[in-house]
């Protein structure tokens, strides 16, 4: 059953703190009243949201109601410290991005973090953005997760943002990446059954399931302003992590409102046209065309997913 | 007399968008299909329950029976009593043995 049309998203990322712009406490806690009220499922807090003045109250209030609360930690020292803010029934993920060194992952310096999130009781899983130099480090992160009995990896999508500048679309996964990924991937350990394995991304999701799985039953394409939403630090809604492009202000409006909308509505519209890149194809029906945030990034990829190599087309 | 309730670990939500458009087919004569209008997360994993088995979810807080429950849909759908004690009591079943709803 495809899930589609829903009247607010299952699933948000939020930036809790502002690099650059301030958000008053009564703003913060209006976002926080708006996710409470759109009966969100997941929220993961983004961006060091352990240092925000408001986390306690932020994560309590989202946690009561029943939110599944995901919160992100780069593992530094100021964050360690406010690990006792997490309430209960959350869990914490520990960035794997602040462990990479020009060498690959410092796997002393990550184990030192686990041992204290684990000293400290902490519900903690990894996660870490994949990009084709981090390809490589997949492997001996499901092996390191495995032998520490770490519950849960996740391969989050690519955060885009207004400033993403050209020289960082060599972090972006090509299709030639992909096919490399399938061969590092016969080496990888068997983690079915012991770890929870998050993976947006569908081309890196089929490699790493090669027989399917539940996670993806009801996948029915890009879940980009349907049942998907990132919230910037000023409560502004976004598609998604991967799709900069502001639906509403959630201290305007409430997310049901934003989700009637008609800015919402064209994004879908948009993503229910199959992609110039995508005509002829005979696997359409299983990917839908994949990811249309990062797709918009390259125009030669005529709106397919940036990872699919476009070889799948029907002959005449 | 033993009432049903919903175990209070799950979270749910009514999509009020599938709802709508549910009932408009239903009232146009039209099948609605298997259309989701309950969402629920369960251990993690997301399910969907379709009309008639919203309508039950939504009815079971605690302070009705099953036959309550029967009842409470008889008067809502034009349908055969005895098939639809049966069907109540099919799901039900099941709902209980997923440990989605318990006796209170």
């Amino acid at each position: 059953m495809a899930i589609d049309l829903l009247d607010t998203p299952l699933r948000v990322t939020w930036d809790l703190c502002s690099p650059v712009q301030p958000v008053s406490a009564a703003d913060t806690l209006e976002i926080a009243a708006r996710l409470v009220e759109a009966q969100l499922f997941y929220v993961t807090l983004e961006r060091t949201p352990l240092l925000h003045p408001l986390f306690r109250d932020v994560a309590t209030t989202l946690a009561a109601a029943g939110c599944q609360l995901l919160v992100t930690c780069c593992g530094s020292v100021a964050e360690l410290s406010e690990l006792k803010e997490l309430p209960d029934h959350s869990q914490l993920l520990l960035d794997v991005g602040g462990f990479v060194t020009t060498d690959g992952v410092d796997f002393t310096a990550l184990e030192q973090t686990c041992s204290t999130l684990c000293k400290r009781g902490v519900n903690y899983g990894l996660t870490l953005t994949p990009t084709p130099e981090r390809l490589g480090m997949i492997g001996a992160l499901l092996r390191f997760c495995l032998h520490r009995q770490i519950p849960r990896f996740k391969l989050p999508n690519m955060r885009i943002n207004d400033n993403f500048s050209p020289t960082l679309r060599s972090d972006l996964l090509h299709a030639g990446d992909i096919e490399r990924f399938r061969q590092l991937a016969v080496d990888f350990p068997d983690f079915s059954g012991e770890l929870q394995l998050d993976v947006h991304d569908l081309f890196l999701w089929e490699i790493l399931f090669p027989n399917g799985g539940a996670p993806r039953s009801e996948y029915g394409g890009c879940q980009a302003a349907n049942s998907l939403a990132h919230i910037d630090c000023t409560g502004i809604v976004h598609p998604c992590l991967s799709w900069p492009q502001p639906l509403g202000s959630l201290l305007r409006d409430s997310f049901y409102a934003i989700w009637q909308d008609v800015p919402r509505q064209k994004i879908r519209d948009s993503i229910a046209v199959t992609p110039d890149g995508c005509q002829r194809c005979r696997d359409y029906s299983l990917c839908f065309g994949g990811c249309r945030g990062l797709s918009r990034l390259e125009e030669l990829w005529q709106g397919r997913d940036l990872m699919c190599a476009g070889e799948c087309k029907l002959s005449d | 007399m033993q009432r049903l309730k919903r175990n209070p670990d799950i979270v749910w939500r009514v999509e009020k968008q599938r709802e709508a458009s549910v009932l408009k087919a239903l009232e146009a004569g039209s099948d609605p299909g298997e259309q989701g209008t309950v969402l629920l997360i369960v251990s993690g994993t997301m399910h969907q329950l379709n009309m008639i088995g919203g309508t039950i979810w939504q009815s079971v807080d605690g302070s009705r029976s099953q036959k309550q429950l029967v009842d409470l849909l008889a008067a809502e759908y034009d349908v055969d009593r005895a098939e639809l004690e049966t069907d109540v009591c099919l799901f039900i079943e099941d709902l209980i043995q997923r440990g989605w709803l318990i006796y209170d």
